[in-house]
């Protein structure tokens, strides 16, 4: 018996229809801890090398972490992995809501999903009970409409996770749904799920986890709990979530407008954290055991159509609204209810489209090709091409392959506006103005997502050691326009963040309680040894954060062809395009600046100039397994800038 | 008169030197965006504002004595 977990790995292979249980190794648990850790090794361990993401080899890597699904904040956490669509070699995406919880309870910390059925199934799996049962009456339904069906059918304590039609479509942004707004959004998961044939997954867990100490749990639990509530910025972060940062990212020049044409969209207020309260929301959601619901269910009334939804979010405020030019929040929100049930990312479908429309106002689409004509800020144009990209039906075929690939294929310059790193479409912060930011964006594992490291607050601090504090601080006349910020020694903080921000993913817990309200590690370490009778010391996870980065930089280097410094540079019109507007007017990081950032990065790691991890970094971390197939890829010229 | 000033989570991270028992003094009338100019901290770096748990601008007046001023730093996700 391992303290804090379930104990079993669940296996399942479609292609022969075998379910099997193994023993949660001890030793995956010593070295990995759980959640994204289980998926890194498993992933590297067990994926054959080469395997394409659509390949019935690819597996499918859901896993929870050693303090999901116990009495403490924001327990509910659930990490999927694969070989990802979007990028070619690692994905994964974390998920909120109760999905993982009832896995852990029905005896799993980890599943994994191989091969390919042979018709449209889905998973049932109630307690330790697992069937492979056919799908059709779900296939082709939307994702929020499935799991509707799948509760009726099956019992409203059972927990799903579906796909909607993107994902069955192979859509390489399209995205696991479930608990009716949550999703594993990023990095193209439900693409591989749909070319598994697998529409969903449904579990019942009644059962319970061992812990070490049960009346320290429920003590420690309390207190958390507890000191949540206490926290300064509890009532001021809680009541609009995510979204109560719109009116900071224009303040500070970062709001991504119009395909990252600019950072700064003159309606803000109109779609902001405020406008959510008063136009949309009905109910606070939260996921798991959380204290600080931060998602937002309301009604979206349109002229296009009305919907009930969780959100709008962040995220999808700045790639659905000011990327794509929306300027009423209702419709920001009909949009993400749209997404939601074809099963797309929002993040990446905003990309998508402003990207689309850029091409359209600049003739490199017409009206003939595209099937009617789209504008910015148009919500009909939003519909019409989400329903196209998730039927995969005229140009949404192509906007369905992401925006790298559909540039690639469009040409004409549309790559210099095609906004994402390794294939991973860019989310909602402009970095043009914001080194550091830009630094975690473009050497993230997944390609560029927030949820690998997040100092863009950071930079703006940094800033003022540069420019004119006197005038932001008096709201003088240049107090709207933010002086440059420093570029140079913003590696230490980054690695850092990169670091922290997963580390949460490897525990299975949510990280906004730390991040956003700053609730101590110490409970976190108390809580770690209530439940599994080990002590927790905080640099120590952070060591195994290092180590799953590592590991995940070998994967992509074994599975990507020159993968190194080469896949490190974000899209030319960050280098080449000044800002044209708000208060980072002018600014943009030039391609030196970029290289000395790299340079100052890789040798903060212990990788060489390629970006490739050097043999003495590898052995410190205990990595010494990938030495050789690294090795061959280095001197093949991995990582080497073409 | 003395201010508490709270920094919550993301701030914590970017003013690693503020502890939990920043205090400073203000004289009234004094708006929000001078007073954390005075605290140390850049106005822009601020996503919130709580005097005395209640959501202000930064440029709210403070015109009657108050207690704390709790600072919600910039988040990210969703």
């Amino acid at each position: 018996m391992i303290y804090g977990y379930a104990g079993k790995i669940l296996r399942v292979d479609l292609s022969h229809g075998q379910i099997k249980e193994e023993e949660l190794s001890p030793t995956l648990v010593e070295e990995y801890m759980g959640g994204r850790g289980f998926v890194a090794k498993t992933l590297y361990d067990e994926l054959p090398p080469d395997t394409a993401p659509f390949d019935e080899d690819n597996l499918i890597v859901i896993a929870m972490g050693p303090l999901s699904g116990h009495f403490l904040p924001a327990s509910g956490k659930t990490h999927f992995g694969t070989k990802s669509p979007a990028t070619d070699g690692f994905g994964d995406s974390n998920m909120g809501g109760h999905f993982g919880v009832a896995m852990k309870y029905a005896g799993y910390d980890m599943m994994v999903i191989k091969g390919k059925a042979q018709k449209p199934s889905y998973l049932y799996i109630e307690d330790g009970h697992v069937e492979i049962r056919p799908a059709d009456k779900y296939w082709g339904k939307g994702a929020l409409t499935t799991e509707k069906m799948l509760k009726d059918d099956l019992g409203e304590e059972f927990q799903i996770a579906t796909i909607g039609p993107a994902g069955e479509n192979r859509v390489r942004y399209a995205c696991i749904s479930h608990d009716f707004g949550r999703q594993a959004g990023r990095t193209g998961v439900a693409a591989v799920l749909g070319s598994k044939n697998i529409k969903a997954i449904a579990i019942k867990g009644t059962g319970s986890i061992p812990v070490h100490d049960t009346e320290e749990v429920l003590t420690r639990g309390k207190e958390v709990f507890s000191a949540v509530r206490k926290m300064p910025g509890f009532k001021g972060w809680t009541p609009q979530g995510t979204a109560g940062i719109t009116d900071w990212c224009n303040e500070v020049g970062a709001c991504p407008t119009r395909n990252f044409q600019t950072s700064y969209f003159e309606h803000y207020k109109q779609i902001n954290g405020e406008a959510v309260l008063e136009h949309v929301k009905i109910t606070d959601k939260g996921c798991f055991g959380c204290p600080t619901p931060c998602g937002k269910y309301g009604y979206a009334k349109t002229a296009s159509g009305s919907a009930f939804v969780e959100g709008p979010e962040y995220e999808t405020i700045a790639l659905l609204g000011s990327n794509c030019s929306l300027a009423k929040i209702e419709e920001v929100a009909y949009a993400n209810y749209v997404c939601d049930e074809l099963g797309v990312d929002t993040i990446s479908a905003g990309v998508v489209m402003s990207w689309a429309m850029e091409c359209y106002e600049k003739g490199i689409f017409s009206k003939e090709l595209l099937g009617r004509e789209i504008h910015f800020g148009e919500l009909d144009s939003i519909v019409y091409l989400l329903e196209k990209i998730a039927h995969r039906e005229g140009l949404g075929n192509l906007l369905a392959e992401g925006v790298k690939i559909a540039a690639e294929k469009t040409g004409q310059g549309s790559e210099k506006f095609a906004i994402h790193v390794k294939g991973l479409e860019w989310t909602g912060y402009e970095c043009r103005n914001a080194p550091g930011m830009m630094l975690g964006y473009i050497t993230a594992d997944v390609g560029a997502h927030h949820s690998r490291c997040w100092v863009l607050g950071n930079d703006v601090a940094g800033s003022e050691n540069v420019g004119s504090v006197h005038d932001l601080i008096s709201g003088g006349k240049n107090s709207n326009t933010l002086p440059k910020a420093k570029v140079k020694g913003v590696s230490p903080m980054v690695i850092n963040s990169q670091h922290t921000r997963p580390a949460f993913d490897i525990l299975g817990i949510c990280r906004l309680q730390y991040m956003e309200l700053g609730l101590e590690t110490k409970y976190y370490e108390e809580m770690y040894e209530a439940i599994t009778g080990k002590k927790l010391v905080w640099s120590e996870l952070l060591k195994i954060s290092e180590k799953i980065w590592n590991l995940n930089r070998c994967f992509n280097i074994r599975e990507i062809d020159g993968y190194g410094r080469s896949s490190d540079y974000p899209p030319p019109r960050f280098y080449e395009e000044p800002i044209p507007s708000g208060p980072n007017k002018g600014h943009l990081i030039v391609l030196d600046e970029i290289d000395s950032l790299l340079d100052e990065f890789y040798d903060a790691r212990g990788w060489d100039s390629n970006g490739v991890p050097t043999e003495t970094t590898l052995r410190r971390l205990g990595l010494a397994d990938t030495i050789d197939t690294v090795n061959s890829k280095r001197s093949s010229g991995a990582g080497s800038v073409k | 008169m003395r201010v508490k000033i709270n920094l919550s989570g993301s701030l914590q991270g970017i003013y690693t030197d503020k502890t939990s028992d920043l205090f400073v003094d203000i004289n009234i009338p004094v708006t929000v965006r001078h007073v954390l100019a005075a605290a140390g901290v850049n106005p822009l770096v601020v996503a919130a504002v709580l005097v005395d748990g209640e959501m202000k601008s930064k440029d709210f007046t403070i015109e009657e004595k108050i207690n704390e001023i709790t600072l919600v730093g910039p988040i990210a996700g969703g």
